[in-house]
């Protein structure tokens, strides 16, 4: 295609004409205000909607972020409380394991200046005491 | 080819009596402007836009631009040329703002402005519909020129004076234009016989 036959295409497109009754609507159009006179309405209209539309979606997003971040502390907290509750638990429990582990003792009186007491530790295992439900002969 | 751009009705009111009667706020006069030129802009901007509708929205503000600014308007015999400068401006501002308005699209899903419905398909429509969809679609630095020039039939030395530029730009813009708009339609042009319809 040469550069004269995209002239004459050009040329040979049918020529538009105005609308019946376009003066008439234009001449109407003389007493609005600017701001309606929008040489776009529909478009001005389209992007204002977009704008708005972008807008309210930032709000969201924004919303949608304080919420999560407020459940994220929530979270936080919960997991620290936990936190607290198992150190109590973990620091009684080593407590009573404290105290189970230490050597039975057997008081077998005293005064006021000595306790004689003996450690059942202390006492060789097969010549230890045996607890009596371990002796058969005690029936 | 070229039709000067300065245009009044052999024995009708000249554009500088309607133009002085404009500035005292005649409305009557003004109708006689709108009812001189409304052809030539609509047809100018919708070989611009290649939206007829648009191109009659648009059409309605450069007219009402002409009422607003009728006060600065120096009389020197182109009317013609004053309102395609206003009705230039209206599209490129369009486009700009379109431009922005494709840069919100993606995020809100919404689909791109329509194609220009296809009218019957009779050939000849058909040719002209495609004619017309490629050049809205060149540059606005190509286009404008192209169209005053091949559809107007501005002399370059006007259109050089239009655009504030020298002949030599506006021939080399009008040769880019056709050559970008047969590369548009060559596709069609070669499997098609719509050619032939136009001869």
């Amino acid at each position: 295609m040469e550069d004269h036959s995209v002239g004459r295409l050009l040329r040979e497109l049918p020529r538009e004409t105005a609308r019946p009754g376009f003066t008439q609507r234009v001449l109407r159009r003389l007493d609005e205000p600017a701001e309606a006179r929008s040489a776009l309405p529909r478009f001005a209209v389209a992007t204002r909607a977009a704008v708005a539309l972008a807008v309210v979606a930032l709000v969201v997003a924004g919303g949608a972020f304080r919420v999560e971040q407020s459940r994220e502390a929530a979270r936080t907290a919960e997991a620290r409380r936990v936190l607290q509750e198992i150190r109590a638990e973990h620091d009684r429990l080593e407590r009573e394991l404290r105290t189970l582990a230490e050597p039975p003792v057997v008081y077998l009186g005293g005064d006021e200046r000595v306790d004689l007491v003996v450690g059942l530790d202390k006492v060789p295992a097969e010549d230890g005491p045996v607890p009596a439900t371990y002796r058969v002969d005690t029936y | 080819m070229s039709e000067p751009i300065a245009q009044s009705e052999p024995g009708s009111v000249s554009d500088a009596d309607l133009m002085e009667r404009v500035r005292g706020g005649d409305r009557e006069a003004f109708a006689g402007v709108v009812d001189i030129y409304k052809d030539a802009v609509v047809n100018y901007l919708a070989r611009l836009t290649g939206d007829r509708d648009r191109a009659e929205d648009l059409a309605q503000e450069t007219f009402l631009r002409l009422w607003r600014t009728a006060g600065s308007y120096v009389e020197q015999g182109f009317l013609r040329a004053f309102l395609f400068r206003i009705a230039t401006n209206l599209v490129r501002s369009e486009e700009r703002r379109e431009k922005r308005f494709r840069l919100l699209l993606p995020f809100l899903g919404r689909r791109d402005r329509d194609e220009p419905a296809a009218p019957s398909g009779l050939l000849l429509q058909e040719l002209h519909r495609e004619v017309a969809g490629a050049l809205a679609l060149l540059p606005l630095r190509y286009r404008v020129p192209l169209v005053l020039h091949e559809i107007e039939g501005w002399a370059y030395s006007d259109i050089a004076r239009e655009l504030g530029c020298r002949e030599g730009t506006v021939k080399s813009r009008i040769h880019r234009g056709r050559q970008q708009l047969r590369q548009s339609l060559q596709p069609y042009w070669q499997g098609g016989t719509a050619w032939k319809t136009t001869a």
